[in-house]
């Protein structure tokens, strides 16, 4: 398996302070493996993770994206590999001795305790003087919003405070590295949306480097820096959300990371970093393609929805593929056009900003691609199963 | 329509709660009422009620002794109890949820088996130690008997301490000994004390565990009573026995006061994925403590019944180990003998009529309790768990006073009162529980789609609630066939199989008894297994996960 050196250079990452001793938060995951019984849930697993990288574990579940995350915290001893972080292998180290932040997944508060014992409690058990956790406890409760609620139990706090205690308590004690399993699971839509963007800032800030474990795309690509996206134990893919959304490794990471329309067609050509595919319309496009596609070859090309253009008849670009309108959906800033294509009435699907200009149900249509942004993949390659979202 | 609807489920309390008050209620209001009689007699209202025999039992520093006796014995044995069931608890409870399930089935194996079984079994193994006859044989019988209760509460509580709050401690940096003072043992303090004190009352309740293993100076509550209700001294059993009902009732007063039900929840106890118990425990100190703990509380509880087993093949009267050779002249001589037989018939006709009375009795109030919105639930709820708390040697005596005016004592009908009055409570509390997780939205559908009320309870809840009402069945069964105190009190005439055993042990060594109990144990596998099966293939009709993990 290939190594995945994630050291980014996003913008993001050039906001943070630099930190002196930069090393010291970076992750090195090498050659993980781990079972359970006969099953095999992660399969040599390796990635370097940057000091201040948001990485995002994206994956169905079942994936193996908890079981990695676990591993790394130390709460699962991995049937092999091993594990660093900065200059320290800490793969036989027990968790508490790891200095790494973990928010489960429900949280796991201590219910017996209020928030300040909760926050306080890795202060608490590294004997930090009481004077001195206090303070650091109403710090740290402040930078989460939680100001004046630290007598509260957890049982007495709404779901996002609870949330916001998880995150407070993982990272009091200043941890390089914080992993996080689905904070934001339990939340609804929009309170997920708004504390996912409170934890984007806190992480830029911080420059503490993150691990967040999630099945879901947006929360992936809104927050991270970097996404891996996972599958059966096995990472497919590392890179930056654009990356993954414009390149996608293969046709389950196309899909599994938003929407696309499939055509099926014939290599005719070459060029530079791409292939000519003729498809069974009869029109020849051109796809960007990272695997080795030989003229003669079957391919299987993705566009997403938003990469399609609806013309009219004449004025549109070449080469074009002829299709009736079948519905059109209005959603507010957007727009969304089910496309039947002529004369196999296969379905296209459009999206696009604002109101559809002048496409009415049952009207004949000419659709292009834009330049540059259809990805080929070999067709024999097996067939890969849709994802649940 | 609705309006009616709850007046007329609430009728259906009715029979049970007159049983309740008939058979139970006003024979120990007829102990109350002796204990304040100076001649022991009673009369409604009492002509002139004194406190002589409560003078007389403060005055005589015998009773002194006697109360002191059984506190001590009863907070020691509790104390022990609680001391070994806490490790073995949080070992089981860290193990798969699957490995806790059955290690807990075996728990309270002994639980399932005669109290008559297990007093014998200690009868052949304490002699070997050179203990027979003393406070520490009382105290060891005493544990054995508490403990799958503890196991059973504490494991209930310890469970729902999901791993990941151990795991979330130890990600702040806490180590597994600090991981269990700041966190496990605190929450674990509400089931430590609910424990503790049923154990305390089950304890201060003993009755025949001092009688057959204890010193013979060494009287409880409950044995001086049975003594005092023998010589017909009724003045003093009866004050001893509203003393001991005053201190159970205060106790579990005190108790529910402290703790209500919300302090044993714990946030987050579920683990929603299969991970965090799937994975090898971590060897630490604590868990590996535990693990050895619970190795030999295991030990403790089930070599007394395998000693049971071997000695029941023995062809020598009395044991010697390793035994000579292999007989089943015990087995024979069970069969041979037919006041054994009789006694075997008499529990078994007992215990029958006993599954009817008590199943149905419960299943009326049950639903009178649950369907229904008549007022002073509270108060219904607690008198039907009533006999479960009162200890039983009271409702023994006050059963057999009141038995013996209407010349039921020696009954078949007397046995079956007796013991649907012990078995009540439990039935009850068995099919309200169904019905309560059942709810009524099943029915209403059914009504919504046409069926009338009758039609909607036959067709759809009374499926539903048919495993439960076996379980009630089998429970009420089991409870009047190891039934020996409240029996041993009405058998003026024929004895059943436990009371049988209870004198036999009195009076012979004979290892016949270890036959019977080799049976009876033998029986409790084979019923459980047939309950087992027959849940399985239930599921299975149903299409349910079986349960057993993850695929």
């Amino acid at each position: 398996m290939t190594r995945n050196k994630i050291s980014s250079n996003t913008q993001a990452a050039a906001e943070r302070t630099p930190s002196p001793a930069d090393e010291d938060g970076r992750l090195w995951i090498e050659s993980v493996s781990h079972t359970y019984g006969a099953a095999m849930v992660l399969k040599n697993v390796t990635m370097d993770i940057g000091s201040g990288e948001f990485l995002t574990l994206l994956g169905a579940s079942g994936s193996g994206k908890t079981t990695l995350l676990r591993i790394v915290g130390g709460l699962v001893l991995p049937s092999a590999g091993r594990i660093r972080v900065g200059r320290r292998d800490i793969t036989h180290l027990p968790p508490e001795k790891r200095d790494i932040g973990f928010v489960f997944q429900n949280y796991a508060l201590f219910p017996h305790m209020t928030v300040c014992e909760n926050v306080g409690f890795a202060l608490k058990v590294r004997k930090v003087a009481a004077g001195q956790i206090a303070s650091r406890v109403e710090d740290v409760l402040a930078l989460v919003g939680l100001s004046g609620l630290g007598n509260r139990y957890p049982t007495q706090l709404s779901g996002g405070q609870q949330q916001r205690v998880a995150l407070a308590r993982a990272i009091v004690f200043r941890p390089r590295v914080l992993l996080l399993d689905e904070p934001l699971g339990a939340l609804d839509r929009q309170l997920r949306q708004r504390l996912g963007l409170e934890l984007r800032g806190l992480q830029r800030q911080s420059g503490i480097t993150m691990v967040y474990v999630t099945h879901d795309q947006e929360e992936a690509f809104t927050m991270s820096t970097q996404v891996a996206v996972m599958k059966e134990g096995a990472i497919l893919q590392v890179g930056a959300p654009q990356e993954i959304y414009r390149r996608p490794a293969d046709l389950f990471v196309a899909r599994f990371v938003g929407e696309v329309n499939t055509f099926d067609g014939k290599v005719e050509g070459k060029v530079a970093g791409g292939v000519l595919v003729r498809l069974p319309e009869g029109i020849v496009v051109e796809a960007v393609t990272g695997a080795d596609l030989p003229i003669g070859a079957k391919a299987r090309c993705v566009a997403r929805p938003e990469h399609v253009l609806v013309g009219r008849g004449a004025d549109a670009l070449c080469p074009t593929l002829r299709a009736r309108v079948q519905t059109v959906i209005f959603g507010g800033s957007w727009h969304r056009i089910e496309l039947a294509l002529q004369p196999s009435g296969r379905i296209v699907t459009v999206e696009g900003r604002g109101e559809p200009q002048g496409i009415v149900e049952g009207a004949d249509v000419a659709i292009t691609f834009d330049q540059g942004t259809i990805v080929a993949f070999p067709a024999d390659a097996q067939e890969q199963q849709t994802v649940q979202a | 329509m609705r309006a009616r609807r709850p007046l007329a489920s609430g009728l259906l309390v009715l029979p049970g709660l007159a049983f309740v008050l008939v058979f139970f209620v006003y024979p120990l209001l007829g102990v109350v009422l002796r204990s304040f009689d100076s001649q022991g007699g009673i009369a409604f209202p009492p002509s002139h009620p004194v406190l002589s025999n409560y003078i007389e039992i403060l005055h005589d520093p015998a009773y002194v002794v006697v109360l002191k006796n059984t506190f001590v014995v009863a907070a020691l044995a509790t104390a022990i109890a609680v001391a070994v069931a806490y490790p073995t608890c949080f070992f089981m409870s860290r193990l798969p949820r699957r490995w806790g399930a059955r290690l807990l089935m075996l728990a309270l194996f002994p639980f399932w088996t005669s109290i008559l079984v297990r007093l014998y079994a200690f009868t052949q193994i304490l002699p070997l130690f050179g203990v027979m006859y003393t406070t520490t044989a009382t105290v060891i019988g005493m544990v054995y008997y508490l403990l799958p209760y503890v196991i059973a509460v504490l494991y209930a509580n310890m469970v729902t301490i999901d791993d990941d709050i151990l795991a979330a401690a130890h990600t702040l940096g806490a180590n597994s000994v600090q991981a269990l003072r700041y966190v496990f043992v605190p929450l674990t303090r509400s089931g430590v004390f609910v424990g503790a004190v049923m154990a305390f009352v089950i304890s201060l309740g003993f009755f025949l565990t001092p009688a057959i293993l204890g010193a013979g100076s060494d009287l409880t509550i409950a044995t001086y009573i049975q003594q005092q209700v023998n010589i017909v001294n009724w003045g003093i059993a009866s004050a001893m026995g509203t003393v001991l009902i005053a201190i159970t009732l205060a106790l579990f007063f005190f108790a529910t006061r402290f703790f209500g039900a919300g302090e044993l929840l714990v946030l987050g106890g579920t683990s929603q994925k299969g991970v965090a118990r799937a994975e090898r425990m971590r060897l630490t100190w604590p868990v590996v403590n535990s693990a050895i703990v619970t190795l030999l509380v295991f030990i403790f509880l089930l070599a007394p019944l395998i000693v049971v087993v071997f000695v029941s093949f023995t062809p020598t009267t009395y044991l010697i180990f390793p035994p000579q050779g292999f007989s089943l002249r015990w087995y024979a001589d069970f069969f041979n003998t037919p006041d054994w037989i009789a006694s075997g018939w008499l529990s078994v006709r007992v215990g029958l009529l006993t599954i009817v009375s008590a199943t149905a009795l419960g299943l009326l109030t049950a639903i009178g309790l649950e369907r229904s919105r008549i007022r002073g639930k509270q108060v219904l709820r607690a008198v039907f768990l009533a006999p479960l708390i009162v200890p039983v040697i009271l409702i023994a005596v006050a059963f057999y006073d009141f038995a013996n005016r209407l010349h039921l004592a020696g009954t078949l009908a007397g046995y079956v009162i007796g013991h649907t009055l012990l078995a009540l409570p439990v039935t009850v509390m068995i099919v309200g529980n169904a019905l309560r997780s059942i709810g009524t939205e099943l029915e209403d559908a059914a009504r919504t789609l046409g069926a009338s009320r009758q039609q909607a309870f036959r067709m759809v809840t009374a499926w539903l609630i048919t495993p439960s009402l076996a379980v009630s069945g089998i429970f009420a069964f089991v409870t009047s066939w190891d039934e020996p105190v409240v029996a041993l009190f009405l058998s003026t005439g024929a004895t059943t199989l436990p009371v049988h055993i209870f004198n036999y042990m009195q009076s012979e060594v004979r290892p016949t008894v270890a036959a019977i109990a080799t049976m009876l144990m033998a029986s409790v596998l084979l019923i459980s297994a047939a309950v087992h099966a027959v849940g399985a293939s239930r599921r299975q009709k149903l299409g349910a996960p079986s349960g057993s993990g993850q695929a």
